[in-house]
């Protein structure tokens, strides 16, 4: 009996899908340039539609529905296309791509994390519902009361009318699932607090996206090219290599690349992040509290260390012990699969962080606490390459510093975060609070003092997830992390000088703020607690600053559009909208 | 010696939603000079007789003694310059209008119709003026085709009926309303095109009369008026006006791929249709919204100044606008004692700066001596439907009605037998 291979076969647990690598701008001698993506192999019935991802081919502006399209179970109809005009042309390969980038940009976020995620929505439906031609509109976002990604087209180029379609654009259908997946992992991260956090959400998710891209070598190649006029076969010198990457150049060759036909998008991320010279001042005054602003500091921070750790990769392999270089020129390739690389590990780093973060009020200093940590426990040595180091030092220049201050501990890792004090465990069960809310709800209902929270308000365990990880050297790493929030949703001027708040000087005496607090809970395969990360309710300095910055924001008043948000925020990207809430008839 | 009006008389019209002022100056030795402040509509009186518009045009036509001094177009929104339009029998309002061979054009500098003039500007800014300027006008394109799919959609039924009005009232009022700007373009001996602090021209035609130009300011003056305009934003707006051309034609049915439509909706996708037509909505209108914002930020604002007597003109100029002017030391130091206001963007409620409000020394209780005077042209029930969106603004007209002699061209009920379209304003200059 000949061997099963279909890809259903049981014992594939994953398969590979063509998309494109980037747009359809990216052409190779005019042929487009696609990639293989990994995706988790299932059943796919007409949409296609998984257990996870749905995509839903409804055109709001035409009133018409597409397709319903299939991904064949027994192979990949797309595994050698290369005209571009007939991918173009075909919904159903419009259907493959979004639903290939999706999935993979999920399973890359399931691979790191080393568990299955649930989406964040209100009613805990398993599928995200993606629509690849929703509107007719230069937009695209994740909206968590519908449960879905909507992604716009529009004609751009002149009489012909050439349409664009924002699900081609693999940067930009991975920024959005980025998106989607902060939320399954962080739903606090929506409600209005800080600069930092608006712009969390965008950095992030642009970082995601670009890492992602990067990963392809297809795509990095382009680079080199551009800059060193190599093919992959030839060699370049050392020295040329790089000066082009501390510059950055083989990165513009790739922002080149990148969004050509969606720049109004704000999809010019990399060249930004590139353009950007390091300094403080950026994240320290006031030019950059926008959030897609505020955001793009943080993409230039980790652009920055990606291009020092390629060149940390590169010429560690090329050195001697005794310092010295092997030889004065290289091989093309092995830029391109240096470059491929320091992007899939920093990527790794920066997605294991979501889980080091607190639940709230997050800013750039715990994003690079969270990587830190994240790293560490996985490589507690910074070797070969610094990752660690790198990032420091990148974020530092632009005056993000590390929000721990753990002493005794390698620069920016979380302490402990409990005071030296240890948890109590008096319901005696420790199986259940390593997978059951109950359970470690009680665990904190215990431990209030330990834990050192403020009993009279909403308590809630968001999550609690078992984590296995395997690190590069084979090391599993397996924890428990929790997250729960506190929330006092009606505080009045009484209860914020109970707290010590400053009262904000545009507080009426019948007025009423939000005030949200929270902590991420990560105990070892013991039940032992090793991180306690936490932005509380009850530290006067973060809240009176919260406030003062949803004031100035207009997030007081803004009413629970959750569903929107997105898609007013990137509409906003070209309409910078200050509040000037004092100056009107409210 | 120059001569010094006695007193100004403001004619308010009541065009439905929309501005029309007549400002008389009248002189001791009987002379009088007319200026007409924007003249447009977007939703006409309900009872109003056949060619209103025209016959309001023959209104101020006779009042003015068949000449105008000067014409001020605050900004090209249809509810302020709609009235200036005209065809080819002469018949029409703008027409009219034209008639009244007026001397001189007042519009704000993004009303230039080649690039906005400013002998201060370095090449850089003079760039950026343009791409705005060109911003301006895709946003029309992009209005245009807003405006025709929710017309469409009256027979699709995608929409809700209160969604659909709200697009089809402000992609309407968008609109380029080109026919009224070639028009203001073809009339007058001399046309400005103004920015903040710059001299309007007038002082000739208009002796002892002081007009202040406190608005709009230039980009380098004040860049919040182009909200759009930091780093990607004139594409963004390039984009929509693109994105309107298969806006359009998506409007009227036309699939993206016509041969993949499938008969029926399968029943697995019918939430998914359900909840994208309602994100739709809700997409659709924060963008005419800001677009709407973005063209009442373009307003004309003009302080008149007879001896210590004032009238202020903001057009309908919200925050970003104003708050240039506002910043300045001796612009605040004029508005101090304005006399009459006439209130910005019918009383919406962003467009009357409550520091601007805060300013205003004559506003008081009935007993006040001198006690300002607010006139508002609005129509209740055409712009907004919820509290937050309202026009006018409840809180705005309490504040107005209990401290100045509040007048709305509402209070002039239009009939088919009406034999005027105004309310008079008397101001004496002692």
């Amino acid at each position: 009996m000949p061997l099963d291979n279909s890809p259903l076969n049981q014992r594939q647990t994953t398969r590979r899908l063509t998309v494109l690598a980037q747009d359809p701008d990216v052409l190779d001698n005019g042929f487009a340039v696609t990639s293989k993506v990994v995706v988790p192999n299932e059943p796919l019935y007409p949409g296609p539609r998984g257990s996870r991802i749905e995509v839903v081919d409804y055109d709001v502006s035409a009133d018409a529905f597409y397709g319903p399209f299939e991904i064949p179970a027994d192979h990949d109809p797309y595994e050698d296309a290369s005209d571009i005009e007939a991918l173009v042309a075909d919904p159903a390969f419009h259907a493959q791509n979004v639903y290939g980038v999706v999935a993979s940009t999920l399973f890359e976020f399931e691979r790191a994390l080393g568990r299955h995620l649930s989406w964040g929505f209100n009613y805990a439906s398993h599928q995200l519902k993606v629509f690849p031609h929703a509107f007719v509109e230069a937009n695209a976002f994740y909206s968590k009361k519908d449960e879905c990604l909507a992604f716009g087209y529009f004609p751009i180029r002149g009489p012909n009318s050439e349409r664009v379609y924002t699900c081609l654009s693999h940067d930009i259908v991975a920024h959005e699932t980025t998106h989607a997946l902060i939320d399954s992992l962080r739903s606090q991260l929506m409600r209005p607090s800080s600069d930092d956090q608006a712009a969390f959400h965008e950095g992030f998710s642009d970082i995601v996206a670009l890492l992602k891209t990067l990963q392809n070598e297809e795509l990095v190649r382009f680079g080199v090219r551009e800059e060193l006029r190599v093919s992959s076969a030839g060699t370049v010198s050392i020295s040329d290599a790089f000066v082009a990457i501390r510059k950055g150049s083989f990165l513009l060759g790739v922002a080149a690349q990148l969004g050509r036909a969606v720049i109004g998008m704000g999809r010019d991320a990399l060249r930004r992040s590139i353009d950007l010279p390091p300094d403080p001042q950026h994240y320290l005054g006031e030019d950059f509290r926008e959030a897609h602003d505020r955001g793009e500091i943080l993409v230039a921070a980790v652009m920055r260390a990606y291009l020092r750790v390629w060149e940390n990769r590169l010429g560690g392999k090329l050195m001697n012990e005794d310092g010295t270089m092997q030889s004065n020129r290289v091989a093309a390739w092995r830029i391109e699969e240096e470059g491929s690389k320091a992007a899939r590990h920093l990527l790794q780093i920066f997605i294991r962080a979501l889980d080091y973060l607190p639940p709230v009020h997050v800013d750039f200093g715990d994003f690079l606490s969270a990587a830190l940590t994240a790293d560490w426990q996985i490589c507690p040595e910074d070797k070969p390459y610094g990752y660690r180091q790198i990032l420091r030092e990148c974020f530092g220049e632009f005056g993000i510093k590390p929000a721990s201050t753990a002493k005794g501990l390698e620069p920016g890792v979380w302490g402990a975060g409990t005071g030296g004090r240890e948890i109590r465990f008096m319901a005696g069960n420790i199986e259940s609070m390593r997978w059951n809310r109950e359970g470690m709800f009680r665990l904190i209902w215990d431990n209030y003092d330990v834990l050192d929270l403020q009993r009279d308000v909403f308590t809630r365990v968001n999550s609690v997830r078992p984590v296995w990880r395997v690190g590069p050297d084979g090391f599993v790493l397996r924890e428990t992390v929790a997250e729960y929030y506190q929330l006092n949703k009606s505080a009045d001027k009484s209860d914020l000088r109970k707290l010590k708040i400053k009262t904000p000087d545009f507080m009426n005496d019948s007025d009423r703020v939000e005030l949200v607090g929270g902590g991420t809970l990560i105990f070892d395969e013991y039940g032992r607690l090793k991180f306690h990360i936490h932005n509380r309710i009850s530290n006067a300095e973060d809240q009176y600053k919260r406030l003062m910055s949803l004031w100035r924001r207009g997030g007081m008043a803004r009413r629970d559009k959750g569903a929107l948000e997105f898609a007013e925020m990137h509409t906003r990207r070209g309409n910078r909208e200050p509040s000037f809430r004092d100056e009107r008839w409210d | 010696m120059t001569m010094i009006p006695v007193s100004a008389t403001l004619f308010a019209f009541n065009v439905g939603f929309g501005d029309c002022f007549l400002l008389r100056f009248q002189y001791g030795d009987g002379t009088r000079r007319h200026i007409l402040i924007d003249f447009g509509s977007t939703r006409q009186p309900k009872n109003r007789p056949s060619n209103f518009l025209t016959r309001v045009a023959k209104q101020i036509k006779e009042l003015s003694g068949g000449k105008l001094d000067i014409i001020v177009a605050t900004h090209r929104h249809k509810d302020h310059i709609y009235g200036f339009r005209t065809n080819k029998s002469g018949t029409a309002p703008g027409n009219v209008i034209a008639e009244c061979d007026p001397t001189l054009i007042l519009q704000p500098w993004t009303e230039h119709p080649d690039a906005p003039v400013d002998a201060t500007a370095s090449p850089d800014q003079l760039e950026e003026s343009r791409a705005f300027a060109g911003a301006l006008k895709n946003m029309s394109g992009f209005s245009a085709a807003i405006y025709k799919m929710a017309k469409a959609d009256e027979k699709r039924g995608v929409f809700k009926p209160r969604t659909r009005a709200a697009l089809s009232f402000l992609g309407e009022n968008n609109i380029a309303n080109k026919n009224s700007i070639k028009n203001l373009l073809a009339m007058g001996e001399t046309r400005r095109y103004l920015a903040f602090g710059q001299d309007p021209g007038t002082s000739e035609i208009l002796p002892g009369v002081n007009v202040d130009v406190l608005g709009p300011p230039t980009l380098e003056q004040g860049p919040q008026i182009a909200r759009q305009r930091s780093r990607h934003e004139e594409e963004y707006w390039h984009l929509q006006a693109a994105a309107s051309r298969g806006e359009l034609a998506a409007s009227q049915g036309k699939p993206a791929f016509p041969n993949h439509v499938a008969k029926e909706l399968p029943q697995w996708a019918r939430w998914g249709r359900y909840r994208l037509r309602n994100m739709r909505e809700n997409m659709l209108l924060p963008i005419v919204r800001r677009l709407d914002a973005q063209m009442n930020n373009t307003s004309l604002i003009l302080l008149f100044s007879v001896g210590d007597k004032s009238l202020l003109f903001p057009g309908d100029a919200q925050w970003e606008n104003w708050s240039y002017a506002l910043s300045q030391p001796e612009v605040r130091e004029k508005l101090k004692s304005v006399d009459v206001y006439k209130v910005g963007h019918h009383g919406s409620l962003n467009a009357t700066p409550k520091s601007l409000w805060n300013l205003l020394e004559n506003k008081g209780g009935d007993a006040k001596p001198d006690r300002l005077t607010s006139v508002m042209s609005t129509k209740h029930g055409v712009h907004g439907h919820s509290e937050d969106t309202a026009v006018p603004r409840q809180t705005l007209v309490e504040a107005l009605t209990a401290h100045s002699h509040y007048h709305t061209t509402e209070d002039h009920e239009i009939e088919p037998d009406s034999e005027k379209y105004y309310t008079e304003i008397e101001l004496e200059f002692s």
